[in-house]
């Protein structure tokens, strides 16, 4: 497109190297702002993507830290105000998967999987939100997941981190609303991604969406990409579903 | 992402001579679709919505019809396939309000809202399918509205229609999903717009509203939008709100 959108914003996507956070930290660079790639351990990954948005003609850095450490967030904050200007939009992405049942759960990986949503959302906005209201305007957008929707065996622990995700997005977009801050949740459906071994296979879904194949991740991080637009300023609060189909939404 | 991602496609705006309907002909039509601007008896109107387009560089015509006549909607679409040789999106953004409490709604009033806001949409979607099938591709947008969803005082039937226009898309939404085929209803709040005498006064939902001021046709527009354009395709069966986070749907 030819006009810039997001020219002069700058995002930090957590969970950026690969998959849905790597898609997003392009359609957003596609649209003028710089990125902020974060990864926790794969730094070679992380660099890649930096290249790539670089390569776009936009600035970008990569912070190697782990959402859930309260200092390393904090200092993730501070360099890309010191060296992009601040951040303006937060994609709250990084998330753990497993299959554990509930039975053979130990209490550590039950809170590996929750802390990473929870308290990295706690974390993030904390550091974020202060910056947007500065400006007066700022996007947050959380990745949810069909999952919790719709109940899935052997995962309670992602459920649970993805519906307090929700409600985490819910609250602050009504306690920063009048701030020109909006936050949204993008929910996808069953997403063609690279996973990794710890994510295990993918779940048996117990219905079939009408749109007959997985989703991309370009798909969901266009509608990321939405949210963050100047025009979408009306829309906060919300869930927005990318699956296909496959879960309608308490409407 | 191109220019003009909707180049070569044909769009039916129902309800397009000012609003809401008028901002999303414009908007598709800049993405380069051709459109039709259905008006009922502003033509003047109707005819400015072209010209506005065609003074963009974009084309259109318009198409006088009262859609609540069976044989009118069917000609809406048959003259949109006539002017351009195909139908690709249709968005049912006509309908009509009326205030009156639930005791005090004449039947024919209600049966007037039924014909318009549910029968209408039914009529005009039958006619539009089968020209999507034979694209392999379509986009339905119903337009709702939050206070289906909240329940409002003098708005029963409108409501009432809303939600089985819902139920119609999901409908839409399952049986055409494995040919190519969306339905999705976008649901504004209060918007800012001219509004006819029998409209009534502006509603008030009771609950709060988060963002202090009232949405833009803009802000419906850039929803519907995105739903028709070719990343949106994942999207299907959803109520997407776009109310300022008046309500929060049901997750």
């Amino acid at each position: 497109m030819s006009e810039q959108k997001l020219a002069g914003k700058v995002a930090l996507v957590t969970g950026s190297a690969r998959n849905i956070g790597r898609a997003i930290a392009h359609h957003l660079a596609d649209d003028g702002a710089d990125i902020v790639i974060n990864g926790v351990s794969d730094r070679d990954a992380v660099d890649t993507v930096v290249k790539e948005i670089q390569d776009k003609g936009r600035n970008a850095i990569g912070c190697m830290f782990n959402v859930t450490d309260a200092a390393a967030v904090k200092e993730a904050a501070e360099r890309a105000k010191n060296e992009l200007g601040g951040i303006d939009i937060l994609v709250v992405n990084a998330s753990a998967r497993g299959q554990v049942p509930f039975l053979e759960m130990t209490f550590e990986q039950f809170h590996d999987v929750v802390d990473i949503s929870i308290d990295g959302m706690f974390h993030l906005a904390q550091a974020c939100i202060p910056m947007m209201q500065e400006k007066g305007w700022g996007r947050i957008v959380t990745i949810g997941g069909v999952s919790w929707h719709v109940g899935t065996p052997t995962r309670v622990h992602n459920l649970v981190a993805k519906s307090g995700l929700s409600g985490f997005t819910r609250g602050l977009a009504v306690e920063f609303a009048t701030d020109g801050i909006t936050v949204n949740s993008v929910s996808p459906g069953f997403i063609d991604t690279v996973r990794p071994a710890s994510a295990g296979t993918l779940p048996n879904r117990p219905v079939k969406a009408p749109v007959e194949r997985m989703g991309t991740v370009d798909e969901v991080a266009s509608m990321v990409h939405y949210l963050c637009l100047p025009e979408s300023a009306y829309v906060t609060g919300q869930i927005m579903h990318v699956n296909g189909g496959m879960y309608l939404g308490g409407s | 992402m191109t220019d003009q991602p909707l180049a070569g496609q044909v769009a039916v705006v129902t309800g397009a001579a000012k609003n809401i309907g008028r901002e999303t002909a414009m908007m598709l039509a800049a993405d380069g679709a051709s459109v039709v601007t259905n008006g009922k008896t502003d033509e003047a109107a109707a005819k400015a919505a072209v010209a506005e387009i065609e003074a963009a560089g974009g084309r259109a015509i318009h198409h006088m019809a009262d859609i609540a006549d069976p044989d009118q909607a069917e000609g809406l679409i048959a003259a949109a396939v006539d002017a351009f040789g195909r139908l690709d999106i249709l968005v049912l953004n006509a309908g009509i309000r009326r205030q009156h409490s639930i005791i005090e709604i004449p039947l024919e009033e209600w049966r007037e809202v039924m014909t318009m806001d549910l029968e209408s949409p039914f009529v005009l979607a039958k006619a539009a399918i089968p020209h999507m099938l034979e694209n392999g591709h379509g986009r339905i947008v119903t337009l709702g509205g939050t206070s289906a969803h909240t329940g409002n005082v003098g708005r029963a039937h409108v409501g009432a229609a809303k939600m089985g226009l819902l139920s119609l898309t999901r409908s839409i939404a399952m049986e055409f999903g494995p040919q190519g085929i969306t339905a999705n209803m976008v649901a504004p709040g209060h918007i800012d717009t001219v509004r006819g005498d029998a409209a009534g006064e502006r509603s008030s939902s009771g609950a709060g509203r988060p963002i202090g001021r009232m949405g833009t046709t803009v802000e419906i527009a850039a929803m519907i939008r995105h739903l028709c354009r070719p990343e949106g395709a994942y999207i299907t069966g959803q109520c997407l709100h776009v109310d300022g986070g008046i309500y929060l749907g049901g997750a």
